[in-house]
């Protein structure tokens, strides 16, 4: 076959392209309001970490379920999966009658349930977090009731239904006249996901299978079979909201991560798909690919759907799931190779080429970079030994947010700067004005991430509305990176709307007359960007490493404050408070004069309970509280029911 | 630092100094110092170089695997002679640890269980350094063995979020010579 072929397929006719063309802008535009939601709302989170304007707990736990379901699925994932329609279309795959009635109805279903997240979460308070872990849905601490778990189930399923519209459509599209094969179905998915690559003789198609086509065939097969038994949880969660069942809660987990795992792929395999596209395009070259990708792909159709319990490796109850658990890690390790093979074939496509440097193109090249980098935490993240550290702490959210927002999230810019000259019809508002938006988004998000993944390996847990104070100088420092990463927004917008209405920055009209040359794009400014970028990131591990160590020495007040020296109060009020304090108390119960204000247990300053009577709550429990009497030595419960019943009602210190 | 964290730091931060290098040599071989250029690049030799890549990945994780499969926490479990026994039960949102008063340099084998929700036993020592966590799921016990080398305060820290008051979730327990 030609190189040409890979560089330059033959796409398809202007009718079938006007298809592809509304589809994707209406899934861009969609997803892109949803991106500068739910980054707004992601930017709420730290700084009230941060303690600026500071939300009440439920509300940044709502703003979390939000912002964590609206950016990973409503932007990311939605955003590629609008793109894939585009890059069918130019690799030569028609859309068709079938196919563009399911990506409406996919695009529906996305921003209905996306808008239903929005409302039950940030009008109706449910704060499960976006991966509601069961039965904490029906558990909510009196902050939301059984018929807003419904609510937000029923949202998520509408979200979870599109998913699998979205790739039945893609497999009708793969399968159909763009493949140009007479084989039966299967045979034709087969051709689809590559294995004519292996097998030429047994999975036959008209011309080459294009490269793009083969991740969007393998997301679109595991996402059904991932996306099937999360649907049938969701509904059993909404029949829970009316009727007296139930699941196992063990068994609820491993069904949320088999589709959570594999979710994370709707993201990366179309992005890889306009990788595969785009970069052979920039590089004016063919794809630097050999046989072995078709068997990385191969591997990844069935690592994607059998690695969920990477998820679950703190969760070794029972024997059966520590061995599940052990096999993960080498299934992991095998979809690792996978994107080992795809950053091999394109960061060689573009070593020694004659690579044009334009918004887009940096922006695919900046999106490769944090997909080696985010990759190799993924490893870290992979190895049971390692992750038995980081599990839950920022080091995941670090991880997460390198990989979505700047791998996913870069190429899903450098896609709309490269796709939307085509998509419109008219050129790009400016270029340059694109560039300043990836490298500030690149540098400025990937200093965000590096604050995380420190502060992880510090030891922050991830999503606590209030982080103990030894990791607040660190959260501090985030801030400003943070308000850059929103600021540089402006610019994605700016060119974007003056793109819609056909305007054309001066810079961009003069390239056009020809009587300037590019700018922005010369290897010494390129190197000085790079450099500063280094340089900064590495400035901030060595700070966050100082930090660290200074924080660990200074004996600050840590998750429970030491209370060694109470201010004031007798001897027995002091052993009280230490009691109070050590045991956490102040987890549920309002306490003025321990500084404690937990909202879910009776507030004592209120309720001004006698002594007798905190002797025996401690000691047996009642309702939602718990006994303390095997924990505590009646001398000590004595202490804190004495510090109670004395400092109820008074203020705190 | 955690002796685990401080592996991850140098692993990682070794490894992601020689991606940035070849990251570098990759950007910086898309310009030339010719104009106009004239150099060729065999694009067939490249792709050869696939199969080379694709067992040096093979190899490199293979290594990391059997490097670290000896330090997974499952397994060392069981019950054994001269430990000592411990519960911690997790609920919205306290901890309940019992015996309050461990010894040191025996082992523990903690007794994890959850009231309600999933919740994650997570134990930091006084100076705030995270050393071990395990889910606690309901319906279920797990099991994880510690041995404690210094006496003091240790803080109990849920990991997994459980509800509002999530991060208020925090107690202690002391561990004595």
């Amino acid at each position: 076959m030609s190189t040409a072929a890979y560089v330059d397929y033959t796409p398809v006719d202007s009718e079938a392209r006007a298809i592809a063309r509304s589809l994707t802008l209406w899934y861009v535009l969609a997803s892109t309001a949803i991106f500068l939601v739910t980054g707004l709302l992601g930017a709420a989170l730290r700084q009230s970490q941060a303690d600026i304007v500071r939300l009440d707990d439920n509300t940044w736990y709502a703003v979390m379920t939000a912002h964590g379901l609206g950016a990973f699925v409503g932007w990311a994932a939605f955003a590629v999966m609008g793109f894939a329609w585009w890059v069918l279309a130019e690799v030569g795959f028609p859309i068709g009658r079938l196919g563009a009635r399911l990506a409406r109805a996919a695009w529906w279903l996305m921003v209905i349930g996306v808008a239903g997240v929005v409302v039950t979460t940030l009008v109706f308070g449910f704060a499960g977090s976006w991966v509601f872990l069961y039965p904490l849905p029906f558990n909510s601490a009196g902050q939301w009731g059984d018929w807003v778990t419904a609510a937000f189930a029923a949202s998520v399923l509408a979200v979870g239904l599109s998913i699998i519209v979205w790739c039945v459509a893609i497999i009708v599209v793969v399968t159909g006249p763009g493949l140009g094969s007479d084989r039966s179905g299967p045979n034709r998915l087969g051709a689809a996901m590559g294995l004519g690559i292996l097998w030429p003789t047994r999975f036959v198609s008209a011309k080459p299978v294009p490269y793009p086509v083969i991740p969007l065939t393998v997301i679109a097969i595991d996402m059904i079979i991932a996306t099937l038994p999360l649907a049938v949880l969701l509904v059993e969660m909404i029949i829970e909201s009316f009727f007296n069942v139930s699941v196992d809660p063990l068994l609820a987990k491993n069904v949320l991560w088999w589709f959570g795992h594999p979710v994370v792929y709707l993201l990366l395999f179309p992005a890889v798909a306009i990788y595969y596209l785009l970069v052979p395009r920039y590089a004016k070259r063919p794809l630097v690919a050999g046989n072995i990708i078709a068997v990385g792909w191969s591997i990844a159709v069935i690592a994607n759907v059998t690695v969920w319990a990477h998820h679950l490796y703190l969760d070794y109850p029972d024997g059966i799931q520590a061995a599940i658990n052990t096999g993960m890690e080498p299934l992991t390790f095998a979809l690792t190779l996978v994107s080992a093979l795809s950053l091999y074939s394109l960061f060689l496509t573009i070593y020694r080429s004659r690579w044009t440097w334009t918004a887009g193109s940096t922006a695919l090249f900046l999106g490769l970079v944090s997909w080696l980098l985010a990759g190799l935490s993924g490893v870290v993240n992979a190895t049971i030994a390692w992750d038995s550290f980081v599990h839950n702490t920022l080091w995941i959210v670090g991880h997460f947010h390198h990989m979505a927002l700047l791998n996913i999230g870069i190429v899903i810019f450098g896609a709309l700067y490269a796709f939307l000259p085509d998509l419109l019809g008219r050129p790009l508002y400016s270029d340059r004005m694109g560039m300043w938006h990836v490298w500030i988004t690149f540098f400025a998000g990937t200093a965000v991430s590096v604050i995380w993944i420190i502060q992880g390996l510090d030891g922050a847990p991830r999503r606590f509305a209030v982080l103990p104070s030894q990791y607040d100088r660190m959260t501090a420092a985030s801030i400003p990176l943070v308000a850059l990463l929103g600021l540089a927004q402006i610019l994605l917008v700016w060119n974007v709307v003056q793109t819609l209405r056909g305007r054309v920055s001066v810079g961009t009209r003069r390239l056009t007359l020809g009587v300037a040359k590019p700018r922005l794009t010369s290897p010494s400014l390129q190197g000085f960007a790079m450099v500063t970028t280094m340089l900064g990131l590495f400035g901030l591990a060595a700070a966050g490493w100082v930090i660290g160590n200074a924080s660990q020495n200074a004996a600050t007040t840590g998750f429970l404050p030491r209370v060694a020296q109470p201010t004031g109060g007798s001897g027995a009020g002091a052993a009280g408070l230490q009691v109070w304090v050590s045991s956490g108390c102040g987890g549920c119960h309002a306490l003025a004069a321990a500084g404690s204000a937990g909202a879910v247990g009776p507030d004592l300053d209120q309720g001004k309970p006698s002594k007798a009577l905190v002797v025996a709550r401690v000691t047996n429990g009642k309702g939602a509280m718990p006994a303390f009497g095997d924990q505590l030595t009646p001398d000590q419960i004595t202490a804190v029911a004495t510090f109670v019943a004395t400092s109820a009602g008074q203020p705190g210190p | 630092m955690n002796p685990v964290a401080l592996t991850i730091t140098i692993a990682y931060g070794a490894v992601v100094l020689i991606a940035v290098v070849a990251i570098l040599a990759i950007w910086r071989s898309t310009h030339s110092f010719e104009d106009p250029r004239t150099d060729t690049t065999d694009t067939g030799r490249l792709a050869h170089g696939e199969r080379g890549w694709f067992i040096f990945s093979v190899i490199a994780l293979g290594v990391l695997l059997l490097a670290t499969l000896a330090f997974i926490p499952y397994g060392d479990n069981a019950a054994a002679r001269g430990q000592q026994q411990a519960k911690a039960e997790g609920q919205q949102f306290a901890w309940v640890v019992t015996p309050s008063e461990i010894a040191a340099d025996i082992p523990v084998r903690f007794e994890v269980t959850a009231k309600d929700v999933n919740h994650s036993f997570a134990v930091y020592n006084d100076d705030d350094i995270l050393l071990f966590q395990i889910q606690a799921v309901p319906g279920s016990t797990s099991h994880i063995v510690y041995t404690f080398k210094n006496p003091g305060r240790y803080q109990v820290v849920c990991l997994e979020f459980c509800g509002v008051d999530h991060h208020k979730m925090i107690g202690s327990f002391q561990v004595a010579k």
